[in-house]
């Protein structure tokens, strides 16, 4: 894929954003719906400045690289460390059944 | 040793003024100065700057028992301690053990850390009292420190303006006195603008240059955690204690601490800082937002001309595609945000909503979600998720990161020439409270000079200018390779040198501090 | 569709194994994997580290041996080795997911290629693979406690898992038992997964689809999961076919889904569709930088790969050892690689160890219902016993005796133990004089059993034999006893 093919910006109408709300489990007010469209409408051609720059010949970057000279460290070894006392997970958990985490059924298997 | 020049509000001589090293070699030589005595200054400047809303939690009791510790371990003849007695302030998405960790999100009130952050736990170590846990922009997103869930922050130069964010807290607490030294997390900018609009030095270290280890993640290839201070001094003492290789962070450098010796070597070699002049003399705002204005153009030109004055060369660089690097990291923060924030959904621990009848699993997951996100955070969360799908994210997400790539070029070709780049931190000194609020456009727009050091590693320091009467504060950010702190903290130190003391805010301006 | 003339239906199978590696610690963090006994992980949710829990602040450290192992699956089945792997977040809500995405590999998996080499009615096959990739496991839900609760366990979630990912290239529900079959044994010689499928160290999922014969394209596919035993993948492919068959030929469509199988019902069913599990948004781990796979780490895993599981069966089949005991040595590779390794005094042979390992040990094992693999450890312990058998020196009495104490009943395993089980019970009575006592005392007691032998009913020998040994408290070396009485009775009177 050419990386510098670009389509037209993306329309974010409400159902859109009712579809990003499934993604990323959240449940927007219905009368919010529409302001949130318009605000991440507004952010999509806000960062349409990305489109402007040639990136042609340019790999991803998912990290900044470190200097010569400066390394990742090591994989870890495998050797099993400390674990969290049972009372840390009790004064977390909202609700322990002999030591399960119970949360609401999940609809079939 | 005798008590400092009686300033502030603190009746008897307090120590709220002093840098950490001055701290530091008073509490160790013993009475009259003692940890305990310097932490009880702290807190009760705490206590009386209480409105400007810095703090979200403090534990006065718990402050005091670590400061007595601290004594008992200088007292019974163990080691130095580089930071015994320092009052600092922890920003609330850095963990403590046992203490509150919420990162001002009504999702995670109430939770406690059941573990420390490796960077709290080195302050510790080093004989700092944590005072409390300041405020800032819920999780992170944000540039104000007014989307908390605990209420805004205001700025200790005039209340009705905002500390920026989102480590406004951490920056109110070293600006009053009420720490010496803070722990914030920059993300983009959000240890450097606040330090900037409060008249503090925020420093942002290098990628990998310290521990990201019990930090509330936000975006995790972006951040780091910084400092702030009121010296460039205190400020390379603080990394020096929490940076080095950590077992407990992939990204963190198998690299020894940051060792302060390295900053009078720098110091001694001829210094260069580039300045990328037809960047600034076009920019255009973010979104169509506002530039740079002409009073923080003429203050980042007069501290140029300090800079030169000192013995600085300066040189013109270009830094292309500058424009394109907020556009760049929002893609990027949004993207990292949506997953890094997937775990809160209600079912193990952090907010969970009252169970409606029908409620299916994904239903109740996203009630307990929408109830303990902030409108912003839902936002991003959801710009993130859009960016990520499937559709768009070759277009945007993978599009950003090649830009990011290009950036990374850019800025370490304009590194060729130069020891440092030169940039101001914020376009604007602080802005009036709820000004921007709903137009989150505006806000993203502040991050326009600071953004660059998050997506290409670069460490970044900010450090107030000079600051005239009736001026409010404005920073010029200096701008490294990676892993080249001590080169900034000498050219830091060399401005500092040539700007001369600031003024301090005044307890009268506290007293009328509103929330 | 036409219903008239009948169509000819080929079967299109591909596997995806989850294979859990045997680390100590889980994929990203240093909690321990569990064990699966409850005593020791001391039960649910209780050996759990911050990250177990998605905790605020937690952050990944991958584990340098499930790397390793992933590296040797992938020599062992003849993959090629990625030199830069990358971690991936595959993102979907669920209880038992307790970081809200599962940390896997999505573009850049550690191996690509390679193939499941099988055995069918002796004809050598194999099944070409896609990949394998590294991905953690998530928690357990029990689904059926609370008819409105979902209880979770997290012990799990974080376990390394590899993914090993075939072609749709299988075309026989009996090909599938025999690569899954083939791929277990492999993985479980060299060492990176114990093969316990009861325990779900290797749960297999089936993709099927049926189409014309001798027409090439795919049709759509269904994903069986979790069959977790021979059987029920037989049957599952068997059944989902046959299911698909008659989808088309009543002029349906077989949709694309995932489908469990209900062994009971004997037929699949499908699988609730998760709607908010379309778009996974797979992106790269920032937590997790990528790994390089230098090529003289792959050197030098390949010099210390274990040996294959159809290499140990050659030599055990060239050592003269029945294949039926094979079968069972395969099960045990310490055992199996122990045995080979093991420096037998002559005149015994691996043949004869291996009669009494599978034997009267084992035997007891199983009756005891251990775990076979427990007599791995034992090993240096158990030669001098399999010796002193083979030498005579212990007869089947003594040997069962010794057995009995030295590893029978529920008491822990230990060398110690066996060798004190054997000091107790002592060897056979090599005295030729107190053998021939006993002889003439038993010829005076039994006249009327040795009258009948010497008048050719030679069965009564047996009988004769047991009375002696009994006299000699077992510690007799039967072949010789029952010589000793034969000569003496075909004595004439």
């Amino acid at each position: 894929m050419n990386p510098n093919a670009r389509a037209a910006t993306p329309v974010l109408d409400t159902d859109a954003v009712r579809h990003l709300e499934q993604l990323a489990v959240l449940a927007v007010e219905p009368a919010e719906r529409a302001v949130i469209a318009d605000r991440l409408q507004a952010m999509l051609e806000a960062v349409d400045a990305l489109f402007a720059v040639d990136v042609e010949g340019y790999a991803p970057m998912w990290h900044p690289p470190l200097p010569e000279g400066v390394a990742l460290p090591a994989l870890r070894p495998d050797e099993p460390g400390p674990t969290l006392p049972v009372a840390a997970v009790e004064a977390l958990a909202h609700d322990l059944r002999d030591g399960f985490l119970a949360v609401p059924k999940v609809l079939g298997p | 040793m005798s008590a400092p020049s009686q300033r502030g509000i603190a009746a008897s001589p307090s120590a709220y003024r002093w840098g950490a090293g001055q701290l530091v070699a008073a509490v160790t030589t013993g009475a009259p100065w003692t940890a305990e005595r310097v932490t009880r200054d702290a807190l009760a400047q705490a206590a009386a700057l209480e409105p400007l809303g810095a703090y979200v939690s403090r534990d006065p009791a718990r402050s005091l028992a670590i400061a007595a510790e601290v004594d008992a371990a200088l007292q019974g003849g163990g080691p130095p301690l580089a930071l015994a007695g320092v009052p600092v302030s922890i920003k609330d998405n850095i963990a403590e053990a046992g203490q509150p960790l919420s990162a001002c999100s009504r999702m995670l009130a109430g939770y406690r850390s059941p573990f420390d952050a490796t960077v709290t736990a080195r302050l510790r170590d080093a004989g700092a009292v944590p005072v409390g846990r300041t405020n800032m922009d819920e999780f992170g997103m944000g540039s104000s420190t007014e989307t908390g869930v605990f209420g805004p922050a205001s700025n200790p130069w005039d209340p009705t303006r905002v500390a920026g964010g989102s480590s406004g807290g951490a920056a109110i607490s070293v600006a009053t006195g009420s720490a010496a030294l803070a722990l914030g997390t920059d993300t983009g900018g959000s240890v450097r603008l606040p330090a900037a609009l409060c008249g503090v030095v925020g420093l942002k270290p290098s990628y990998g240059r310290v521990s990201r280890h019990g930090v509330v993640a936000y975006a995790s290839s972006l951040e780091q955690v910084g400092l702030l201070a009121r010296s460039v001094e205190d400020v390379a003492l603080g990394l020096s204690v929490i940076s080095g290789r950590c077992a407990m962070d992939a990204t963190c450098a198998d690299a020894p601490p940051f060792a302060v010796e390295e900053i009078a070597k720098r110091d001694a070699a001829p210094l260069r800082v580039g300045v990328p002049r037809q960047v600034l003399d076009a920019l255009r705002g973010f979104g169509g937002h506002q530039g740079l204005t002409d009073d923080v153009r003429q203050r980042f030109e007069a501290g140029l001309i300090a800079l030169q004055t000192a013995g600085v060369d300066l040189c013109e660089i270009a830094l292309p595609d500058l424009e394109a690097a907020v556009p760049t990291y929002y893609v990027i923060a949004t993207a990292e945000a949506s997953t890094n924030l997937a775990r809160y959904d209600g079912l193990r621990y952090g907010h969970r909503a009252a169970r409606a009848p029908g409620d299916d699993l994904h239903a109740f997951a996203a009630r307990s979600r929408s109830e303990g996100f902030g409108a912003e955070v839902k936002q991003r969360i959801l710009l993130g998720n859009f960016v990520l799908s499937a559709g768009q994210q070759d277009a945007y997400y993978m599009r950003a990161c090649r830009v990011r790539a290009r950036l990374h070029r850019t800025f370490m070709a304009a590194l060729a020439h130069c020891d440092a780049v030169a940039l101001p931190t914020a376009p604007t000194t602080a802005w009036p409270r709820g000004a921007h609020l709903d137009d989150p456009l505006l806000l993203y727009a502040m991050d326009i000079f600071t953004v660059l050091a998050n997506l290409t590693g670069a460490p970044a320091l900010s450090i107030p200018l000079a600051q005239a009467p009736g001026q409010l504060p404005a920073g010029l950010q200096l701008l490294g390779a990676p892993f080249a702190e001590a080169t900034l903290c000498a050219l830091g130190q060399r401005l500092e040198a040539q700007r001369g003391p600031l003024p301090s805010p005044t307890t009268t301006e506290f007293g009328a501090a509103k929330r | 569709m036409s219903t008239g003339a009948e169509t000819a239906w080929q079967v299109v199978i591909g596997l995806e194994v989850h294979v859990q590696l045997q680390t100590r610690s889980k994929l990203f963090c240093a909690a321990p994997t569990p064990t699966g006994d409850p005593a020791l992980d001391g039960g649910p949710n209780a050996q759990l580290a911050p990250l177990c829990l998605g905790l605020p602040g937690a952050l990944p450290r991958l584990n340098a041996e499930a790397v390793r192992l992933a590296v040797r699956a992938g020599l062992a089945l003849d993959c090629e080795i990625a030199e830069v792997t990358q971690f991936a977040r595959k993102c979907y809500l669920y209880p038992d997911l307790p970081k809200g995405y599962q940390t896997s590999q999505a573009e850049a998996p550690i191996c690509r290629g390679g193939a499941i080499t099988f055995e069918r009615d002796g004809q050598r096959a194999s099944l070409p693979l896609e990949r394998i990739h590294l991905e953690e496991d998530a928690g357990r839900s029990v689904h059926d406690a609370d008819p409105d609760t979902t209880l979770v366990d997290l012990s799990r979630a974080g376990v390394p898992l590899i993914e090993i990912v075939s072609y749709p290239a299988l075309h026989d529900a009996g090909d599938a038992v025999a690569a899954f079959s083939a791929l277990r044994l492999e993985l479980m010689h060299r060492g990176i997964c114990d093969g316990a499928l009861e325990q779900g160290s290797m749960r297999c999922d089936a993709n099927v689809s049926v189409r014309p014969a001798g027409t090439t394209a795919l049709r759509s596919r269904c994903e069986i999961k979790n069959l977790n035993s021979m059987r029920s993948l037989r049957d599952a492919i068997t059944a989902e076919a046959r299911r698909q068959v008659e989808v088309y030929e009543s002029g349906g469509k077989v949709a694309q889904e995932t489908r469990l199988w209900d062994a009971q019902a004997g037929k699949t069913r499908p699988m609730r569709d998760k709607e908010h599990a379309a778009d996974y948004r797979y992106a790269p781990d920032p937590d997790l930088p990528l790994v390089r796979v230098e090529a003289a780490y792959v050197a030098e895993q390949r010099a210390a790969l274990a040996e294959s599981a159809s290499s140990v069966r050659q030599r055990f089949g060239a050592a003269g050892v029945d294949p039926d005991s094979i079968n069972v040595l395969l099960e045990v590779p310490a055992l199996s690689q122990a045995l080979l390794a093991a420096d037998l005094p002559a005149p015994l042979d691996l043949e004869r160890l291996v009669g009494f390992l599978v034997g009267p040990l084992l035997g007891q094992l199983r009756r005891d219902e251990r775990d076979l693999r427990a007599v791995a450890g034992m090993l240096p312990s158990l030669t001098p016993i399999a010796a002193a058998w083979r030498r005579g020196s212990l007869s089947n009495q003594l040997l069962a005796e010794v057995l009995r104490r030295g590893v029978g009943g529920a008491d822990a395993l230990s060398g110690e133990r066996v060798q004190r089980a054997l000091a107790e019970v002592g060897t056979v009575d090599k005295d030729p004089a107190a053998l021939a006592s006993v002889v003439g005392s038993i010829l005076a007691e039994f006249p009327t059993e040795v009258a009948q032998y010497r008048a050719g009913k030679v069965q009564v020998l047996g009988f004769l034999v047991g009375q002696a040994m009994r006299r000699l408290g077992g510690r007799a070396d039967a072949r010789e006893l029952s010589s000793a009485l034969r000569q003496a009775l075909d004595r004439s009177p």
